[in-house]
């Protein structure tokens, strides 16, 4: 059953991805960061040559929908910010993790 | 009298304050119109509350002007503090991006029922073929398009807004 949930979890991520990529041609990386992530909840960094850059991550949160039947938290920052992320010069929102993350880049998919 | 900008920032003041409820609101699984209505409410009145304090609208017309947030955009372009502010180096790169909230911005606000007439809103039910049709029980595309990248930076840009205007055109202390 655990294992049911996740492929639907994974199916439901890969199709966010991919309508992500299809309509912004600034969004340079979608990062899933799928450790300590709730069971109901997807968590999105996009990586994204187009948006402001805050020096921080905030999250925004956006409620399931009868395609996505997660709950979507998406985070935006800039290629500079996300190697100070993993550099750990700026951190991520409370609870959330780097680490068992799935990179969907551009060009070259999913890691 | 009251003046064009006292207006101003108390309009800037409530979109502040629906800009809280739109993010308590999202943190919660209501159905999308609570919180697309919230949204719409901040952009309409944080719109009017920039145009109010520039001189692009009048205190008497504040009620029956709408595409306030997105006219604003159209000043954001040129407003010379903001670019800076937000780190943009290039004009061209600010413009581009400026451009790019447009789109999701415009959907937003028209979601309000005035501009949305017999048309899905926020608010209030609307005709179908079928019969009639609560904002509850709709599934918003709106709400789709704001859950991309361009959702989110426009969200961003509305955090970064705030967080601009508040140390500058509404700095002064209030009466």
């Amino acid at each position: 059953m655990a294992g049911a949930v996740t492929n639907r979890k994974d199916q439901v991520v890969e199709a966010l991805v991919v309508e992500h990529f299809a309509n912004e041609p600034d969004l340079e990386q979608d990062i899933w960061l799928c450790g300590d992530e709730p069971q109901d909840v997807i968590r999105l960094l996009h990586v994204d040559n187009g948006t402001i850059p805050t020096g921080d991550v905030r999250s925004f949160r956006f409620a399931p929908t009868p395609e996505v039947p997660y709950a979507v938290r998406l985070a935006q920052v800039t290629p500079d910010e996300w190697d100070r992320v993993q550099n750990h010069e700026v951190a991520l929102p409370p609870s959330w993790s780097l680490k068992d993350r799935h990179t969907c880049a551009r060009r070259n998919g999913r890691d | 009298m009251t003046s064009a900008l006292e207006w101003g920032r108390a309009y800037f003041t409530q979109a502040e304050s629906d800009w809280l409820a739109y993010r308590r609101i999202s943190d919660t699984d209501l159905p999308h119109c609570h919180a697309l209505h919230a949204l719409q409410m901040v952009l309409e009145k944080l719109g009017k509350g920039l145009r109010l304090a520039d001189g692009g609208l009048l205190p008497e017309h504040r009620e029956q002007t709408h595409l306030s947030f997105v006219k604003c955009l159209s000043t954001a372009e040129r407003d010379a503090g903001l670019r800076p502010f937000l780190r943009f180096s290039r004009p061209e790169h600010y413009r581009k991006f400026c451009r790019s909230l447009r789109k999701t911005a415009d959907a937003l606000e028209r979601l309000q029922p005035q501009l949305a007439e017999d048309r899905p809103n926020v608010e209030y039910p609307w005709p179908t073929r079928n019969g009639v049709k609560a904002p509850a029980r709709h599934d918003f595309v709106e709400f789709h398009d704001l859950c991309s990248a361009s959702g989110a930076r426009l969200l961003g840009f509305i955090g970064q807004c705030f967080a601009f205007h508040r140390a500058t055109t509404f700095a002064a202390q209030e009466p």
